[in-house]
């Protein structure tokens, strides 16, 4: 009877250390250790993407995100994008976009230590540059690295203000739709900082111009006997209205 | 008890059997044939060299030339390709850029120092296949700098005789700050004009109220001393008949 327990017993912790053999062998190999001949023990190399994977996420435009679509998001102030200004840090302290993260690509590859966000698939990096192309070339090597849910701006800062801070007015033959997207650049545009030209009012500057024109507009009556007490209370009426609009002016001028 | 014995050892035969065909499963390594083999740091270098690139002019002189030193690669699909494509260029699609033949195609142009020039739609398509190859450490690639597009437009031997375009795509475009800056000193002049028009305009009409007022006022003055002297008038007259 003892013997056939040892035996059991035996049998047993054989099993279990071939199990944990097999699943040791089985960690190092799905790995995907990018480095060759560098042997792992389930560390942060782990996360770095083999050259296989690489192609295939990079082989789609899905990584593109237009200009546009990304001035919504800043407008809406989205807390799940994040944008990072690769250029230099002079370009960067002139002008970046709002809300921006400088990190100059020559420190691209120390990414990986510094914030959580960028293992995280939960918040979207969006990377730009001037142009379209370091932006990708970044992509690719945060890619590597493991980072995910990483977006590149399509066109960068130089598409940024030719077609959104400046677009070009519609032709009257163009579509409904073209005309839709000029109104959307130029009040996103209005957001960013460039003035609303004279020909296109946002919402409250319009009610006020309206109501100057009402004023500027009405008739004068005559002043007869019977009229005049009304004519009197309407030249106060509409003083005391000019004189409200002045304060507005003067308060809007800040 | 020699019955158990036999069977205990067929069990353990058969448990080292299952064993090392675990194993021999587990490391099966069908994916990662080719690894990098180069750090992050030194691509971010690679990729900043500026031998790294090549302007589609310098392209198109070599292809006039038929340079035997530069083989042209297309990475499109084949489709485009039969479309057009640089003469005597090869295609091979970027998806099937990591096959062992492609590879092997690669070290054989190595070893016959020939360069191979990757071109796709755009630069930015042809960028991803770039950057893998030289992570694997294939040195003999370059990239061009514009894509096929380029020449789409424009006749081949056009495009050699052109004077050097500067390609850089990472200069602005426009000083930024300065357009908003322009911007915004525009609007002000325009504005502060239109309102020193209106502002005008409401004057001038209060103006027009009181000058108004002030002839009525004095219109009634006339009329309440006018009829005294109508009558007496009236009244000379009377006198001779």
């Amino acid at each position: 009877m003892v013997i056939m327990q040892k035996r059991y017993m035996f049998l047993t912790f054989l099993i279990l250390a071939m199990i944990f053999v097999i699943a040791f062998v089985a960690e190092r190999n799905n790995c995907d250790s990018s480095i060759s001949g560098q042997f792992h023990f389930k560390s942060k190399k782990c996360k770095e993407l083999s050259p296989a994977k690489l192609l295939v996420t990079s082989l789609s435009t899905d990584r593109f995100i237009g200009v546009d679509e990304l001035a919504s998001k800043i407008i809406a102030e989205d807390p799940t994008y994040i944008l990072i200004d690769i250029r230099d840090k002079y370009q960067f302290e002139k002008y970046s976009l709002p809300g921006a993260i400088n990190v100059p690509f020559n420190k691209i590859p120390e990414v990986n230590d510094k914030e959580p966000f960028y293992k995280s698939s939960a918040y979207v990096k969006v990377i730009y540059s001037n142009n379209t192309l370091l932006a990708d070339q970044a992509w690719i090597i945060l890619r590597r690295m493991g980072c995910k849910n990483i977006k590149v701006l399509d066109g960068g800062l130089n598409s940024f203000f030719l077609t959104l801070m400046t677009p070009t007015k519609p032709k009257q033959t163009d579509s409904g739709d073209a005309f839709d997207l000029y109104r959307f650049r130029k009040s996103a545009g209005g957001y960013f900082g460039m003035p609303n030209p004279q020909e296109f009012f946002p919402a409250q500057q319009l009610a006020i111009y309206k109501a100057k024109r009402k004023i500027d507009i009405a008739p004068r009556t005559k002043m007869t006997d019977g009229n005049r007490a009304k004519v009197k209370k309407k030249v106060k009426l509409v003083k005391k209205k000019e004189n409200k609009i002045e304060e507005e002016e003067e308060d809007e001028g800040c | 008890m020699g019955t158990s014995n036999k069977s205990f050892a067929i069990v353990i035969a058969l448990l080292l059997l299952l064993f090392v065909a675990a194993i021999f499963y587990v490391t099966k390594d069908t994916r990662n044939i080719v690894p990098f083999t180069s750090e992050p740091d030194k691509v971010l270098k690679d990729v900043l060299d500026e031998y790294n690139k090549i302007s589609p002019i310098k392209v198109a002189k070599q292809a006039m030339k038929n340079d035997p030193s530069v083989v042209f690669i297309d990475i499109r699909n084949q489709y485009k390709y039969l479309k057009g494509h640089l003469p005597n260029a090869k295609n091979i699609y970027k998806a099937d850029i990591l096959n062992k033949e492609n590879i092997n195609y690669f070290h054989s142009l190595e070893e016959l120092g020939k360069q191979a020039i990757l071109y796709g739609d755009d630069v930015v398509e042809a960028n991803a296949p770039f950057m893998i190859l030289k992570q694997i450490g294939i040195e003999n690639i370059v990239l061009m700098e514009s894509g096929y597009s380029f020449f789409e437009n424009n006749n081949l031997k056009a495009v050699s005789e052109m004077g050097e375009l500067e390609m850089g795509s990472e200069t602005a475009a426009l000083d930024f700050a300065e357009l908003i800056k322009n911007e915004k000193i525009k609007y002000d002049k325009i504005s502060k004009e239109e309102e020193k028009v209106k502002i005008n305009a409401i004057k001038s009409k209060k103006n027009n109220l009181k000058i108004n007022k002030k002839k009525e006022v004095i219109f009634k003055r006339k009329q309440a001393q006018s009829p005294i002297k109508e009558i007496e008038k009236e009244e000379d007259d009377d006198e001779g008949c």
